[in-house]
């Protein structure tokens, strides 16, 4: 027998390395455990999305979820043009919406980024010497300047504006590096997100949302920086806008609005010219009193603690969004005249509006590609609310999420109010309630029903897919395995804590810890385990509550479990920004993608068409 | 029932006893049982399930014996009661060349340790061959091989080379043989299909279809068994798009070409089978009629809702006048670096089926009742 070598060209070898590997990739059993290979099990493989190419986990390990120093070394040598798929999306829309902030600033050009140059310059500042300059010198001219009239600050503030300098020098350094890449606009996304973050760390961890201090580095922004960096920091705005509407718009359009209750509010006001000779002995920041919690949007469960507002830094675009504890105090007078004519001027030319909504490269995909609709008669998807009122960021997304899922099939959003006391027993019962009255209406249609929910709200949706058997399906975004008082992913080990809802801080976890106190199964593995339909788990590697371990135990058990897991997202299925940098994604497009998959799901449970049974078609025959 | 209007039937009626989903899990049949060994997506399976056609019903039975470590890709042939699987992929890179018989009365394997044939050495490892019975020879040709000893190292070598194994022997004496064939050998490839196809009543001839080498080919060959003799013949007809891992199944004198990777053929025409050219998984359906060698017409890729998806690497097997088709694999979303493995099992009614016995009939009016 004659025995060929294929061929000996090493890159046509290669290259048929690559696709012997692609035809013949067996790659590891994802429970490769040796002493569970002998159970036959019922479990669907775990569909992985978004998995790093290369399937190197390591690529990822050393970025720790929040990386809380704040210096501003982007990694900008990573490998930008491995990796990552073609992009979804145009690429052409998606630049075009990418500089739409740019185009806006040169289209104001003429009064507001020439002055700004203009006052600049003539102070020599260090912003604006770095406008002319290349690159190199960019990177160095970051330092703080002393020339820019910092005599006159404060240590704070020389300390906040520093930050903020550098934060939007990192930026412009990682816009920089990423102009021109493949996938420029997806990645610099990601990246613009992590500079809004940053922002918004500053904001909240060292002005404490202190609305004079807030102003005064906006307003001191605003004059000092040159044309680019106003245009980073207009993008930087824009993101925060999206996440904390209420702060942003105090921030940026505020005297009227402010209650004037400051005694500080000519000190203040001398403050923010920053040729003024007055001085803040009496800086607002000191005298000003802490004030009281105004402005919670977290459902009047959140306390008004300074510490939870910078816990609430983790994510500006899309965070928690605790938005409470702004000062009421805060001085009135804040902005002088010219001042004004600066914050006028972001009014006048529209870019309030331009604030309102931060570009996102894949939506104009995302509009002209909707989803197909699975038919007539498709199940129904009852949305089970997860807590009384979500804060600004989530409302949006989980509406884009919803509308989009109702292109797909019939989706109900099931809104409960808070109790008037407050109370999240309450307004469980409230919920289960409105679920089941919901249920009743719809089970004549003959349609499947489908209970989803994300977090707290899928272990309620599983909780009564358990009780009621007429559910075909349960869709679990991110189900939480451990509650602040206890973990609660073990089947065995369902201790109970003695008062779960004590130290309780937040309204999610509340009423996941609710709805396992004075129940027999305790456990999310519990609950879930006592659905007999099929069960669509959706949850992030990254996330905090869940643990991938304690999931495929579960599903050892469950009837029929499915598993999604986005790999880089966390508890609230958001990708880390590193991740959609890498792989080029959008929060819109893993919204997209989740719900792809929960259309799988639904399409699953759809009754099949089938003619009679083979035995009878063959009798049939015979009697013919 | 014309060809062209064959219907895929997805089976609902299953019951899923296991549903370890598998790739290049190979099937074979004996008296209605469709035993399905190892495959693997997610890792390399080495379970044995049955399909029990008459019930419906997925088992997996308590084996016992040498149980060969999981493989993929290997060669599978069914005799009477006993199975025999050679080769294989264990691990990336690791290719075997062991020879194991299961018993599927008592569901025990044995190794079996087959002699080198009297000149030249027994067949190396590798996958992706052929493995049929043919007359109570088992005829092994082509596959890849890794040239280096390292797995890490992969050096493809395709091969082209005919063993054969006399399976009348005792188990014991089982010996690899090096046939003298005549005529121009097919050249390498891999992942191609074999069939056993009786011209006539006493002219068995195998019947080799498509494969990769590198690209993907579309060719046929026959191999004369009582002559050895290889022949090219001429084929009429359209022929479908050359392709590898696909699933060649042998009705009546129909062979049903089903699936596989075939290459990506662009609107600007780019010519197909070029280097680096792209592939992609397909549903099609291929039927050559053995007895006419012409394609026959009409089974192109239909966009219907009721067709199974794209696959590549599944098993197919034909059970009475029935081509079931299970698993497989498809590498459509590459993009998201995620294949997607198929866990469902369709079958196609390939004739009218025949008359049903008086037991059939009261048994099926027993249960509709």
């Amino acid at each position: 027998a004659a025995i060929f070598r294929a061929n000996r060209d090493p890159a046509v070898e290669s290259y048929i390395v690559s696709v012997i590997q692609s035809d013949h990739d067996y790659s590891h059993h994802w429970s490769s455990d040796p002493q569970q290979k002998s159970s036959a099990t019922n479990n669907t493989p775990i569909v992985k999305l978004f998995a790093p190419q290369g399937s190197s986990e390591s690529k990822f390990s050393h970025v720790s979820s929040r990386d809380t120093s704040e210096d501003q070394v982007l990694d900008i040598e990573g490998d930008w043009d491995d990796g990552a798929p073609d992009p979804p999306y145009n690429e052409e829309l998606a630049c075009k919406l990418m500089y739409e902030c740019e185009r806006h600033m040169d289209f104001a050009g003429n009064d507001t980024a020439a002055a700004a140059e203009k006052q600049a310059s003539e102070r020599e500042g260090p912003c604006g010497a770095v406008s002319g300059a290349d690159e190199e010198e960019e990177a160095a001219a970051h330092k703080p300047d002393i020339n820019l009239c910092k005599d006159k600050w404060t240590a704070q503030q020389e300390r906040v504006f520093d930050r903020a300098v550098a934060i939007l020098d990192g930026e412009r350094l990682a816009r920089l590096a990423c102009s021109g890449v493949k996938h420029e606009p997806a990645r610099r996304r990601a990246l613009l997100d992590r500079s809004a973050s940053k922002f918004r760390r500053l904001l909240s961890g060292e002005c404490r949302w202190e609305m004079s201090l807030c102003q005064w580095l906006h307003s001191s922004l605003l004059h000092s920086l040159t044309s680019p960096y106003l245009i980073a920091y207009l993008d930087i705005l824009q993101s925060l806008h999206y996440a904390v509407p209420t702060l942003m718009d105090k921030l940026i359009a505020p005297s009227s609005k402010l209650p004037s209750s400051s005694t500080k509010g000519t000190t203040a006001s001398t403050l923010n010219s920053s040729s003024s000779s007055a001085l803040g002995a009496g800086f607002p920041h000191t005298t000003a009193p802490a004030g009281a919690p105004s402005n919670d949007d977290n459902g009047g469960v959140m306390s008004s603690s300074i510490a939870a507002v910078g816990l609430s830094g983790h994510d500006a675009s899309n965070g928690p969004g605790v938005e409470g504890t702004s000062s009421a105090a805060a001085g009135a007078g804040v902005y002088d005249a010219k001042n004004n004519s600066f914050g006028g001027s972001i009014s006048s030319l529209g870019l309030n509006l331009l604030l309102k909504r931060p570009w996102d490269p894949a939506m104009p995909i995302l509009h002209s590609n909707k989803p197909r609709p699975l038919g007539s008669d498709s199940p129904v998807v009852l949305l089970v609310p997860h807590c009384p009122q979500l804060c600004a960021a989530d409302v949006r997304r989980h509406k884009n999420f919803a509308s989009t899922l109702r292109r797909v099939t019939t989706t109900l959003t099931i809104t409960v109010h808070a109790a008037p006391d407050g109370s999240v027993s309450e307004w469980l019962e409230r919920t289960v309630v409105a679920v089941l009255t919901k249920l009743r209406e719809w089970r004549a249609s003959l349609r499947p029903i489908v209970l989803a929910g994300w977090g707290a709200g899928a272990l309620l949706a599983a909780q009564i897919a358990a009780l009621d058997s007429s559910i075909s399906g349960v869709v679990c975004l991110s189900p939480p395995f451990s509650g602040p008082a206890d973990y609660r992913g073990d089947l065995s080990n369902s201790k109970k804590s003695s008062d779960p809802a004590a130290d309780v801080s937040n309204s999610d976890d509340k009423a996941a810890v609710f709805l396992s106190v004075g129940e027999k199964r305790v456990t999310t593995a519990g609950i879930l385990s006592a659905v007999r339909c099929p069960i669509l788990l959706v949850v992030g590697d990254r996330a905090q509550n869940s643990n991938m371990q304690a999931l495929e135990e579960l599903r050892e058990r469950v009837s029929d479990a499915r598993l999604v897991v986005l790999c880089g997202a966390d508890n609230k299925l958001r990708l880390q920004h590193n991740h959609r940098r890498v792989a080029a994604l959008t929060h819109s497009l893993v919204d997209r993608c989740i719900v792809d998959e929960m259309a799988t799901f639904l399409k699953s449970l759809m009754p099949v068409v089938e003619d009679v049974p083979a035995g009878i078609r063959e009798a049939a025959a015979a009697a013919a | 029932m014309a060809a062209n209007n064959l219907k895929w039937k997805k089976n609902i009626e299953y019951y899923w006893a296991t549903t370890e989903t598998s790739s290049w899990a190979q099937s074979g049949c004996h008296k209605g049982f469709d035993d399905s060994f190892g495959g693997g997506n997610e890792g390399i399976v080495d379970e044995l399930h049955v399909y029990n056609t008459a019930t419906n019903q997925w088992f997996v039975p308590p084996v016992k014996g040498d149980v060969p470590p999981g493989c993929a890709a290997y060669g599978f042939i069914v005799e009477g009661t006993r199975i025999l699987v050679f080769g294989g992929m264990i691990e990336y890179g690791k290719y075997s060349n062991d020879l194991y018989e299961l018993q599927a009365s008592r569901w025990e394997w044995r190794k079996i340790k087959a002699k080198a044939p009297a000149r030249g050495p027994p067949p190396c490892p590798r996958l992706g061959h052929s493995f049929t019975l043919a007359e109570n020879k088992a005829y092994l040709f082509a596959g890849l091989a890794n040239d280096s000893d390292d797995p890490k190292n992969n050096i493809p070598k395709y091969l082209n080379d005919l063993y054969t194994l006399e399976l009348s022997n005792n188990v014991n004496n089982l010996a690899w043989e090096i046939p003298d064939s005549f005529g121009m050998p097919p050249p390498p490839r891999e992942s191609h299909t074999a069939v056993l196809y009786m011209a006539g009543k006493t002219n068995p001839r195998l019947v080799i279809y498509g494969g990769m080498s590198g690209l993907r080919l579309g060719d046929l060959w026959i191999l004369d068994i009582r002559t050895l003799t290889w022949e090219r013949p001429v084929v009429g007809g359209i022929a479908p798009l050359p392709r590898s891992l696909h699933s060649a199944t042998l009705i009546a004198n129909k062979m049903y070409i089903f699936g596989g990777w075939v290459p990506l053929v662009l609107d600007d025409q780019k010519g197909i089978n070029n280097e680096k050219s792209e592939w992609k998984c397909t549903s099609s359906l291929a039927c050559l009629n053995l007895e006419t060698m012409e394609w026959e017409a009409g089974l192109g890729e239909k966009q219907e809702e009721h067709v199974p998806r794209a696959r590549a690497g599944h098993c197919a097997v034909a059970i009475h006048n029935r081509l079931y088709i299970w698993s497989g694999r498809d590498g459509y979303r590459k993009a998201w670096n995620n294949q997607v493995c198929c866990k469902d099992l369709w079958y196609l009614e390939c004739c009218v089926p025949a008359c049903p016995g008086r037991v059939q009939l009261v048994r099926a009016c027993t249960t509709t009742l």
